[in-house]
């Protein structure tokens, strides 16, 4: 009733400032020069029973997740809102959003000046890669942890970045128990020291302190109420090369996710990258332990994160391998590598045909984080014991194990391995060829009884013009494993009338499977209409289930059969 | 001047948002006293919920010379199915008795008598072994196994096999070296309704123990008159820990119990006076069934020793 009553006043709020502006604007008023703008983004789904695929019976029949941004700018002023609705939430989305239909859960209000920069209200923030501090938007995985607070930004200096919040994170339709109180400062070196103002080398250092604050609770354990991180970064820029690090550590933070233990956190971000016309590489590096760091310590799944721990797997886009066995990043413990190579062969070369070929290859191997536990040489057993609470004589200061960052465990998380093939062939036709190879550790990131996955993956992508106004492009995919629910194929043709039309037809098939009930189709066809910024998108068929993941943050997605709409728009 | 300002400025900031506390004990050391159990924990995630282990007493003595090599097998078998079975050495009746001046070690206890007695040990040869305290319908419904009948492996073999329990049993030990306090817990699910009467025995073994024994293999150039006299007996029943004089234990389930219940059984008691190093000690727990005075569950931790 109260977000009910806040929307209505929002919209009063809106229309009264429209008819001020109508009023005043012949006088050249206050409000002259007052902008309003914004987006709408609707995405429904309407379920059918399923049982083959396991889609779940939905009541409603139909779920709507749908958004409103509303932003007014004047000067040195920006307001803004942004309302949510969720009738009931899409399958797949968390059912909390559900609690209340409508509302506003983001509001804030902004004066810059100066080089100050206040805003009260909601906001995002990230400090360096976010390894100590990142509160974003990721509407697609229904994240949000926005802060509600206070937030200055202040450059006392040409080259010198400070930023100071304080305030509680969006929990659902609720506020975190916990607070979170922050500091970053960042120096441009070539901007602060005026003799380094043209040199080749670009130097970037910055340094962040966050501390959250909960009260104890009920625990028989002496909790710390307020837990305290920093981060420390650098980036080097010079000609074609580049080298960037963060080191974040993490005071005592007994959490429900790493049983209760009293062990520092700590994470290493390193990347290195070269570029040069046509050919470019990049290898990162991280290595992450006890580095959950959420503003309450009871929370789960993506819940009330502080902190992100940045992903070193490629984002894969194409429907298999982007969506049966994505990488979801473990910030309790892991130990990756990555590396990416893209090359472009030149045109007119022998190899290079006519057009030229881009060659890009990714590779990604993250592995555990060995430990030794004091309680138990099985993990289990020794997590077990640390979930009771209880005083354990061989581990006295509950820090549940030994390690270091270089500690590679044998346990492999990820691999992957893929090569992109791209090449123009005519001016009217265009082929990309990939291959990749996974292995997959499942069981530990979707808890399924089974070894690692072993899988390959094959996709062929063309792309023929007819004209300036027809297209046809097409998919063909294909997945091999001895595991899990076994080998899929998948094909896609979508015909693309310019500057309107999209048609897509899609199947997917899972003739591998090993039990033959279950080697299903999922056939899917939709049609998107596109206006300017207006983009509809209309379709009906099968979903599989999966995993969606966005920079190692992933969320499942249930099975589903119906039809689907979205809708989205700017102003 | 103003560089100054704003430093000091920055570093109150910084003091702002850098509040923590640092535990160092997070849960303080219970206070223990003499005669005063603090019981252990038990980790219900490592309970076993799959299968019955094969619970296997093989009676022997210090002067029976085919023993060690039976033993031998018996312990081969075990290494290879150490998740699923355990082994007790009972010393009992006349192999087992003290002979002064070559056999002065003294393995025989109160139960281990019993259980002799109980099982007519006196009419099998030696060495013997009773699994689970069972009959086997495929080998021709027999309790005791031995040279004289059949061989104990192939009924363990064939006890090995089983994939269902009714019981999670699961097991933790302390022994409090200082006060003398040895406090045994047990947690027990029922893991589907049952209707009888079941008890809980709990035994101490000593494992490891260094001491003289007859042994037929060696030779007597090495050994003279066969005595090996520094020979490791594995698994020695060091005693019944229950105080009750039962040889099935106490009782613990009488009637019906709903699958899905819990049951803490919890044994403060003393470490039995033979016991060499009681680092080397084995608390053992098994579920009988009072009416058929089978062993339907099992299981066996080592002492902590603190």
């Amino acid at each position: 009733m109260k977000q009910l009553q806040l929307l209505s006043s929002t919209f009063l709020l809106v229309f009264l400032c429209t008819q001020t502006l109508t009023a005043q604007d012949e006088g050249g008023g206050l409000l002259d020069g007052l902008q309003i703008h914004g987006n709408f983004d609707v995405y429904g789904q309407q379920y059918n029973k399923d049982s083959i695929i396991g889609a779940p019976v939905v009541p409603q029949k139909s779920g709507i997740n749908a958004f409103t941004n509303l932003i007014a700018t004047k000067g040195k002023f920006t307001a803004g809102v942004r309302i949510e609705s969720y009738l009931p939430p899409v399958q797949g989305f968390d059912v909390r959003y559900g609690n209340q239909p409508i509302g506003v859960p983001f509001r804030y209000a902004t004066f810059k000046q100066d080089g100050l920069e206040v805003t009260a209200g909601n906001f995002y923030e990230q400090f360096g890669n976010g390894l100590i501090l990142r509160a974003y938007e990721e509407r697609a995985l229904g994240i949000d942890n926005a802060f509600d607070g206070i937030r200055v930004k202040y450059s006392p200096y040409k080259g010198v970045y400070l930023k100071g919040l304080v305030g509680n994170q969006r929990y659902y339709w609720q506020k975190s128990d916990g607070i979170v109180r922050a500091f970053d400062s960042e120096f441009q070196l070539n901007e602060l020291i005026s003799q380094l103002e043209t040199r080749a080398l670009r130097i970037s250092l910055g340094g962040s302190v966050v501390s959250k604050f909960q009260a104890g609770g009920t625990s028989s354990l002496k909790l710390p109420e307020n837990v305290a991180g920093g981060a420390g970064r650098f980036q080097l820029n010079w000609k074609d090369f580049g080298l960037m690090g963060e080191y974040a550590y993490k005071a005592n933070d007994p959490t429900k996710s790493n049983h209760y233990i009293y062990k520092e956190g700590q994470g290493l971000f390193m990347s290195a990258t070269y570029s040069r016309k046509g050919f470019g590489v990049n290898i990162s590096a991280k290595s992450i332990d006890n580095m959950e760091f959420r503003s309450d310590r009871e929370a789960g799944l993506n819940d009330l994160f502080i902190n992100y721990l940045p992903a070193l797997t490629r984002q894969h886009t194409y429907n298999l391998a982007a969506t049966l066995y994505p990488y979801a990043t473990q910030p309790n413990g892991e130990v990756g590598i990555q590396g990416d190579l893209i090359y472009k062969i030149k045109r007119g070369s022998k190899i290079g045909g006519k057009y030229g070929t881009t060659i890009q290859i990714n590779v990604s191997l993250i592995n555990a984080l060995k430990r030794d536990y004091y309680t138990s040489e099985n993990i289990d057993t020794a997590n077990a014991l640390l979930d009771q609470q209880v005083y354990l004589d061989a581990d006295p200061g509950r820090k549940g194990y030994k390690t270091n960052l270089l500690n590679i465990g044998d346990s492999v998380y990820y691999r992957d391995f893929n090569i992109e093939i791209d090449r123009k062939f005519t001016k009217h036709f265009k082929l990309k060829a990939t291959y990749a190879f996974q292995e997959y550790n499942i069981a530990l990131i979707q808890n399924k009884v089974s070894d690692n996955v072993v899988a390959h993956i094959g996709v062929v992508e063309g792309l023929h013009t007819f004209g300036k106004k027809h297209s046809i492009r097409w998919e063909a995919q294909t997945l091999f494993t001895d595991q899990d629910q076994g080998d899929w194929i998948f094909g896609l043709i979508e015909y693309g009338y310019s500057p309107h039309w999209i048609v897509t037809i899609l199947n997917q098939y899972n003739y591998g499977n090993k039990v033959e009930d279950l080697r299903v189709n999922y056939p899917t066809a939709q049609v998107t209409y596109i206006q300017n910024a207006l983009r509809m998108s209309i379709g009906y068929g099968r979903q599989r289930a999966g995993i969606f993941c966005v920079g190692g943050v992933c969320r499942n997605v249930p099975a589903a059969n119906g039809l689907t709409v979205a809708i989205t728009s700017s102003f | 001047m103003n560089s100054l300002k704003h430093s000091f400025l920055l570093i109150a900031i910084a003091g702002f948002f850098t509040a923590c506390n640092k535990v160092d004990l997070p849960i303080p050391k219970p206070v223990e006293v003499a005669g005063v159990c603090i019981f252990p924990e038990i980790d219900s995630n490592a309970i076993n919920r799959d299968f019955r282990k094969t619970y296997v007493e093989e009676f022997t003595g210090h002067k029976c010379i085919t023993c060690p090599a039976n033993t031998t097998l018996l312990l081969q078998q075990l290494e290879e199915n150490k998740e699923r079975m355990i082994v007790v050495s009972v010393h009992a009746g006349g192999f087992a008795k003290v002979d002064l001046p070559d056999y002065p070690t003294d393995f025989n206890t109160p139960y281990g008598t019993d259980l002799f007695q109980h099982f007519s040990m006196a009419t099998q040869p030696i060495p013997s072994a009773v699994i689970n305290r069972d009959t086997f319908p495929t080998f021709n419904d027999l309790l005791v196994f031995n040279q004289a009948t059949t061989f104990w492996d192939k009924p363990i073999d064939e006890a090995n096999t089983n994939s269902s329990t009714d019981f999670g049993l699961g097991i933790a030990a302390e022994y409090a070296e200082e006060l003398g306090n040895f406090c045994i817990k047990s947690s027990i699910e029922v893991l589907s309704t049952i209707t009888g009467n079941y008890n809980l025995l709990v035994l101490c073994v000593e494992d490891s123990i260094i001491a003289e024994q007859l042994d037929a293999r060696v030779s007597e150039d090495e050994y003279p008159k066969k005595i090996v006299t520094d020979y490791m007996h594995r698994h020695v029943l060091r005693g019944k820990l229950n105080n009750d004089q039962s040889i099935n234990g106490d009782p613990l389930i009488s009637g019906t119990i709903e699958a899905g219940t819990w049951i803490d059984y919890e044994l403060n008691t003393v470490m039995p006076a033979n016991v060499v190093s009681t680092e080397n000690t084995h608390v053992i727990a098994l579920i009988v069934n009072a009416d058929t005075e089978e062993v339907v569950q099992s299981e066996e931790v080592h002492v902590h020793v603190r």
